[in-house]
């Protein structure tokens, strides 16, 4: 009897267990590859494109899939900062012109998935060419950059200045308001 | 009259008759309605801690800033609050080198709004933050090149001249009234250590003098570099309604007019509570009145140059934001503004029947509230016009705003009486000075 039900509860136990499984299984969609690359402009004044490839596990193009770019950048502390975003086209592949400023960025793709896929995403370095990259120079149109410079440090010297100042001339009187206090004058107190 | 001797043996004459009672008139009981204001204004004023708290720890979120209207109400608040500091500070120090013989009783109460407003409005931009925890950044980080730092250290730096400027006289002030029989306890060790042994000798007295004289010389400028740099975080914007060369003097003349008004207000409640009709006389408050007038005819004309430069001009964007401010959207605002901050104040001082400690108190009183209107319109118009495609934003202060604002508001009161505990209402040497120069040269 004892046996019988020990039997009986493995057996609930094994088919809850499967059933547990199953719908887990069936809860979490499958999860689709991402790959990052670069597609070099064949024309000079057009950007080289990011590109990132959706497929599915088997190796089929997902299509219509948003597609996020990030670049590892330094903003308040490191963190991805977000560059733009791009659906997916018939063959899986979602495009971002993208217009670099130093040879070697972190980019980083994602997808957050749908109903059908899983989320995914993917880390790569790029490397571009240094005749693509476009340095950041600094241009002041005004001419007035060394002015820049100068005025915020002048400033800084004169309210440095003033709250020398104040401080001093509230020192001082209060000082001298002491020192005079303890000398008597022979009457000239307050009327 | 009878000479008593101080410990160091100077002589002291007794003080003007009443004038010790009338100075030291807030540090004596409270009558049931007092108790009952205080304690409305400390519950507000904790509602008001108690929602930025609540904001700290949720987020600005809270707030009806958004991506769009950026400065919400706490911007407001922190002009408005500062631009008050000026007028009480101000109409001292230039009363002062003017050497008007009215101002001995309005000194204090001024220089004392000038410094619970600035206190309070200097807080402000810490509840406008995200992350008010790292303002320390503002150091450790040193931006020097950030108008956000300019400005905290031009608040910094008005707060440090008022705090001399209202601390100085104070001084004399306890010395002279340390002995007072009303003075005793943990009070009379308060000022006989604040009185930093003053006895009121001739050297003592010009000391003091050369002092605030000079400090009443470099408040001003200070007050007007100070305002304009606050100015400057908005007019070096490129965005219309801010990017305008006036809005340094129309910062400034803002400051002064509502200043002056909320000073008035304040010297009419301190009178009636305290009784000190006798040593604030009603021509005080008409002069006060007079020079609200002067400065609210001085700000309308800079509004209406502002007005009718960019409106006959007519660029795109500056004529869209004039439009909705005088015949759209904000016209309820700015006709309200100026109906209650311009046209009635002067027409209430313009008249002889309406020109009573009545009349400026209802002038000045509504100087005050449209004041704080037309900071409102000054910057939330210009950032809900789209600086890019046609969509306006819109911004209307969330509950807690509103409650921080009112405990805000709270606070500048409860900070004054609290203040008035501990020190003279009066500024009795100043006073006695200017009584006894009338008294020689008559």
């Amino acid at each position: 009897m004892i046996r019988r039900r020990g039997l009986l509860a493995s057996f609930v136990a094994t088919v809850v267990f499967v059933l547990v499984v199953a719908l887990a299984a069936q809860a979490q969609p499958p999860s689709p590859t991402l790959s990052i690359s670069l597609e070099p402009s064949s024309r000079a004044e057009l950007a080289d494109l990011l590109t990132a490839r959706l497929t599915a596990p088997e190796g089929g193009p997902i299509s219509e899939a948003r597609i996020v770019f990030w670049i590892r950048s330094e903003l308040f502390g490191e963190r991805y900062a977000f560059v733009g975003e791009s659906p997916t086209d018939s063959s899986g592949v979602a495009r971002l012109p993208f217009v670099p400023h130093q040879d070697t960025y972190e980019v980083r793709a994602t997808f957050d998935g749908d109903e059908v896929w899983g989320s995914v995403e993917t880390i790569r370095q790029i490397e571009f060419s240094p005749s693509r990259v476009i340095r950041y120079e600094p241009t002041d149109p005004t001419q007035l950059g060394s002015l820049r410079f100068v005025m915020p440090r002048i400033m800084g010297i004169v309210v440095g200045l003033i709250w020398a100042a104040l401080l001093a001339l509230a020192f001082f009187t209060l000082r001298s308001i002491k020192r005079l206090g303890s000398i008597p004058d022979g009457g000239g107190a307050d009327r | 009259m009878a000479r008593t001797w101080n410990s160091d043996m100077t002589a002291v004459l007794p003080l003007m008759p009443g004038l010790e009672e009338a100075a030291l008139a807030p540090m004596g009981r409270f009558s049931r309605g007092h108790r009952a204001s205080v304690w409305l204004l400390l519950v507000l004023t904790a509602g008001g801690i108690a929602a930025f708290i609540y904001q700290f720890s949720t987020g600005i979120g809270v707030t009806g800033m958004n991506d769009r209207v950026f400065w919400g109400i706490y911007t407001v608040d922190l002009v408005t609050f500062i631009g008050f500091s000026y007028g009480g500070a101000l109409v001292s120090a230039i009363l002062r080198l003017t050497n008007a013989s009215w101002r001995g009783p309005i000194s204090r109460l001024a220089e004392g709004t000038a410094l619970a407003t600035l206190a309070v409005g200097a807080l402000f931009p810490l509840a406008s933050d995200g992350h008010p925890e790292r303002v320390w950044r503002l150091i450790t980080a040193l931006q020097i090149n950030s108008p956000i730092l300019w400005d905290m250290v031009a608040i910094i730096t008005y707060l440090i001249a008022t705090l001399v400027f209202f601390a100085l006289p104070v001084v004399a002030d306890m010395g002279r009234l340390q002995s007072a029989d009303s003075i005793v306890g943990w009070r009379r060790r308060w000022f006989r250590a604040g009185a930093f042994g003053w006895s009121g000798t001739a050297e003592q007295h010009r000391v003091l003098h050369r002092s605030l004289t000079t400090i009443a010389i470099i408040i001003i400028p200070l007050a007007v570099m100070v305002h304009t740099v606050l100015s400057y975080a908005f007019s070096l914007t490129s965005r219309p309604g801010w990017h305008s060369t006036i809005f340094g003097p129309y910062f400034v003349m803002a400051a002064i007019y509502s200043g002056v008004a909320l000073v008035v207000v304040v010297i009419v409640v301190f009178r009636r509570v305290h009784h000190l009709e006798r040593w604030i006389p009603e021509r005080a408050i008409i002069n006060l009145g007079y020079l609200m007038a002067a400065l609210g005819v001085l700000y309308g004309y800079l509004l209406f140059t502002e007005v009718t430069t960019e409106g006959y001009v007519g660029a795109e964007a500056t004529e869209k934001l004039l439009y909705a401010l005088l015949l759209d959207r904000w016209s309820v605002l700015f006709w309200a503004f100026v109906f209650g901050g311009l046209v009635v104040p002067l027409l209430i001082v313009a008249f002889r029947r309406t020109r009573t400690v009545a009349g400026m108190t209802v002038a000045a009183s509504l100087v005050v509230v449209a004041f704080f209107i037309k900071r409102f319109l000054m910057f939330i118009p210009p950032l809900t016009e789209p600086l890019i495609g046609e969509e306006v934003g819109g911004y209307a202060p969330s509950w807690v705003e509103i409650v921080v604002t009112v405990g805000a508001v709270a606070a500048i009161p409860l900070l004054l009486i609290g203040m008035f505990k501990v020190v003279p209402v009066l500024a009795v040497v100043e006073i006695e000075e200017i009584s006894s120069a009338r008294e020689e040269s008559a």
